[in-house]
């Protein structure tokens, strides 16, 4: 447990993490609405990349797709997200 | 690149299904492969296999044995690993499947595929579409590190039997992509010759429907594919149920074995496991030693010269 975590302290905003806007009139960063492994999902990520690190997936041990194709873990950084894209975020599992 | 085997010749020769080069080779190395002797944890020193089967190769890489097994469905990851060690498999099957935000449960696999120390062959399970499963596979390249792919193309959800159609251009794209692919087929010989026109190396028969552990639904059509396909790297995939049915698969000629539910569903999977890795012995053993031929009607072993109380008249004995 990190000092943040203790009940006793207020919890300071997430680092890294954008904070909701307060004041919902004014438009702020731009939240695209896009499909990740099926669902539909509001993120503020501008790139595979980004999106990846957003879900706290940056270390695991994943694959990606786009619109079903494949995007090597190279080309996350360069691979730009639009409005409706679908995500395939996927993991090793037991197969037969 | 051009049909390899289309050769009724092969068949026609006596002996029939299972005299084959790749018999002869076999028999040719046997004296070499009796050597090889298995050593497995989950056993003690007196119960060491020794076994005889000639090992085999697939895209170039021999295999350590003629089991292949799949890793899903078990009670628990140590009871997966258990069984793995148990089989003393030469291959494990594994997939991929989508991933939770923060979940850390592909990671924990991983570790546990990695520790076992075995080849892996991922498969591209549930895909519908060539697409599906050429990207699926893209995928598990990365992953898993492997351009093997065990690549299936479900046509029906109630058989789960393979899209044919959809299964030869996937294998062909896939291969253009520098894919080993193994496919899960039928034993449509039409289909088949496709699948190596396009460059497959190995072919995956079903023995029956996927989970279904009904054995060889038709070993007559099995039997065949063998004959046709003399020099091709055969495994039936899917429908083994018992190591009886394994032991049959070996002794029609096949060249391995891909399973899973078989040993993961049992009572006590290693124990299973361990059946099986029997069972593919003994099976192999025997089609290496060569089946005798069967016959509709008996003839006594025991020499019929000679026997007591024999009268050449051919009313037996009376008293």
């Amino acid at each position: 447990m990190t000092a943040a975590d203790k009940p006793d302290r207020p919890t300071p905003p997430e680092a890294g993490k954008i904070v909701a806007p307060v004041r919902p009139m004014q438009p702020t960063t731009a939240s695209l609405s896009v499909v990740i492994n099926g669902r539909q999902v509001a993120t503020n990520a501008q790139t595979l990349a980004q999106l990846v690190l957003e879900r706290d997936l940056g270390e695991a041990k994943i694959a990606t797709a786009l619109n079903g194709d494949f995007v090597p873990a190279g080309r996350r950084c360069e691979t730009k997200l639009r409005a409706g894209d679908a995500i395939e975020i996927v993991a090793p599992r037991q197969g037969g | 690149m051009p049909l390899r085997l289309s050769r009724p010749d092969k068949v026609a020769n006596k002996g029939a299904a299972f005299r084959t080069g790749t018999q002869h080779r076999l028999l040719l190395s046997f004296k070499d492969s009796i050597k090889h002797v298995r050593h497995n944890p989950m056993m003690s020193t007196q119960d060491t296999i020794t076994t005889a089967a000639a090992p085999f190769k697939v895209y170039g890489h021999e295999l350590s044995s003629r089991l292949l097994l799949g890793t899903a469905q078990y009670p628990s990851p140590k009871i997966l690993s258990d069984a793995v060690l148990a089989s003393n498999a030469g291959v494990i099957t594994v997939s991929l499947r989508r991933e939770g935000a923060r979940a850390k449960s592909g990671q924990q696999f991983w570790d546990l595929i990695k520790s076992l120390n075995l080849p892996v062959l991922p498969n591209t399970a549930g895909c519908r579409t060539p697409r599906e499963a050429i990207t699926t596979a893209q995928m598990a390249r990365e992953l898993f590190e492997t351009n093997w792919i065990k690549l299936e193309v479900i046509a029906n959800d109630d058989t789960l039997q393979p899209d044919l159609f959809g299964l030869v251009e996937a294998a062909e794209e896939l291969t253009k992509d520098g894919f080993n692919v193994f496919p899960y087929t039928t034993e449509d010989l039409g289909a088949a010759e496709r699948l190596i026109g396009v460059g497959c190396d190995v072919l995956m028969p079903w023995g029956a429907p996927i989970g279904t552990g009904r054995g060889l639904n038709n070993p007559y059509g099995l039997q065949t594919m063998r004959a046709y396909f003399p020099g091709v790297p055969l495994i039936i995939d899917a429908g083994i149920g018992a190591p009886s049915h394994a032991a049959q698969v070996m002794e029609l000629g096949y060249d391995a074995v891909l399973l899973n539910t078989a040993v993961s569903k049992a009572a006590d999977p290693a124990l299973m496991a361990r059946a099986f890795a029997g069972a593919i012995d003994a099976g192999r053993l025997g089609y290496e030693a060569g089946l005798m031929e069967q016959r509709d009607m008996a003839s006594p072993s025991t020499p019929v010269a000679g026997t007591p109380f024999f009268n050449l008249e051919g009313t037996g004995s009376k008293s």
